[in-house]
């Protein structure tokens, strides 16, 4: 049972974590004064950030940073950046908080495992049409 | 440039109309924010006198930044107006944890907009990001804070990050005014101070 502590992190442990369905939420681009403009070849560089939640109570919430990767001719969406969450991982055995910083490794494994930057551009391209 | 903090019966009257002016130019002005304000002054109803103000001010007594202090023992915005931020817990209620809001420190010479209100660096007039949040967090700490929570746009979290302070989120952000905003915990530490 999923319940947030009083200082609002939801704790929950990596096995649970994998089982459990997250929906994209929300994505923008970063604010003009933010977003890096590098013309090289005609390419401009773009970044923003993406939400996604569970379908829990409560709400388990991650959120990251993303910018367009043109490396080797194609454009790929990419992580940038640690992701934001009110998750704390929980050893499986001891039910320990891993910590902020595995927590953090152990989220940037999970998203991996998403197909998040179909949806980004997706999102994205229908706002900024 | 100097940040001085008081309570409102402890800044002059000069400074807080300055102050409120200031807000309402960055708020209202320059991110677009809806707030049911008077004309030109930026002020709620938890700007009264248990608020404590931080405020930068340049050489010339223009106002570069501020951010207000609320403890959570009493009203205060999270929890009376974006309750849905908390995503189910309780709203604390501790005399160790307090709640900063109206953070910026958009120079008035700033003439680009932001959801983070942070200015241009480079310019002497200018107080940094972190210069700010951590005289922010001196004054709160004197209070007996140790912890901090915010309403603030996501972007937040890449501040902090950078500042190299622990933090986290309570929950999904939501969006309002046509910006995604998020609350965050902010633990305070030995080493920022």
């Amino acid at each position: 049972m999923l319940y947030p502590s009083e200082n609002g992190l939801v704790r929950i442990s990596y096995q649970n974590l994998s089982g459990l369905k997250f929906c994209h939420y929300y994505s923008d681009l970063h604010d003009t004064d933010e977003t890096e403009l590098e013309l090289n070849d005609s390419l401009t560089v773009l970044a923003g950030s993406t939400e996604w939640i569970s379908k829990t109570t409560p709400l388990l919430s991650i959120g990251w940073c993303w910018k367009l990767d043109h490396t080797n001719n194609s454009i790929a969406y990419i992580m940038d950046g640690e992701p934001y969450s009110n998750i704390m991982i929980i050893d499986n055995v001891s039910h320990r908080d891993i910590g902020q910083i595995k927590t953090s490794e152990v989220l940037e494994k999970f998203i991996s495992q998403l197909n998040w930057s179909d949806e980004v551009k997706c999102f994205i391209n229908e706002k900024y049409s | 440039m100097r940040i001085l903090t008081g309570y409102s019966n402890e800044l002059s009257p000069g400074i807080q109309t300055k102050l409120f002016k200031y807000r309402y130019d960055v708020f209202v002005n320059r991110l677009g924010w809806e707030l049911d304000t008077p004309m030109d002054m930026e002020k709620d109803q938890f700007d009264h006198e248990d608020t404590l103000y931080v405020v930068a001010k340049d050489d010339e007594q223009n106002i570069q930044g501020c951010a207000r202090l609320l403890p959570t023992t009493e009203p205060y915005l999270l929890e009376e107006v974006f309750p849905e931020l908390l995503n189910g817990m309780p709203a604390p209620k501790s005399n160790e944890i307090w709640e900063v809001s109206r953070f910026t420190n958009a120079s008035t010479t700033d003439k680009q907009t932001s959801g983070i209100s942070v200015g241009n660096g480079g310019q002497i007039s200018e107080v940094s990001f972190y210069e700010l949040l951590k005289k922010t967090i001196q004054c709160a700490k004197m209070k007996g804070a140790k912890h901090l929570i915010s309403v603030s746009p996501v972007g937040i979290e890449r501040l902090l990050k950078k500042c190299k302070i622990s933090s986290h989120r309570l929950g999904p952000p939501i969006i309002s005014n046509n910006h995604a905003i998020v609350a965050c915990w902010i633990n305070i530490e030995e080493s920022m101070i």
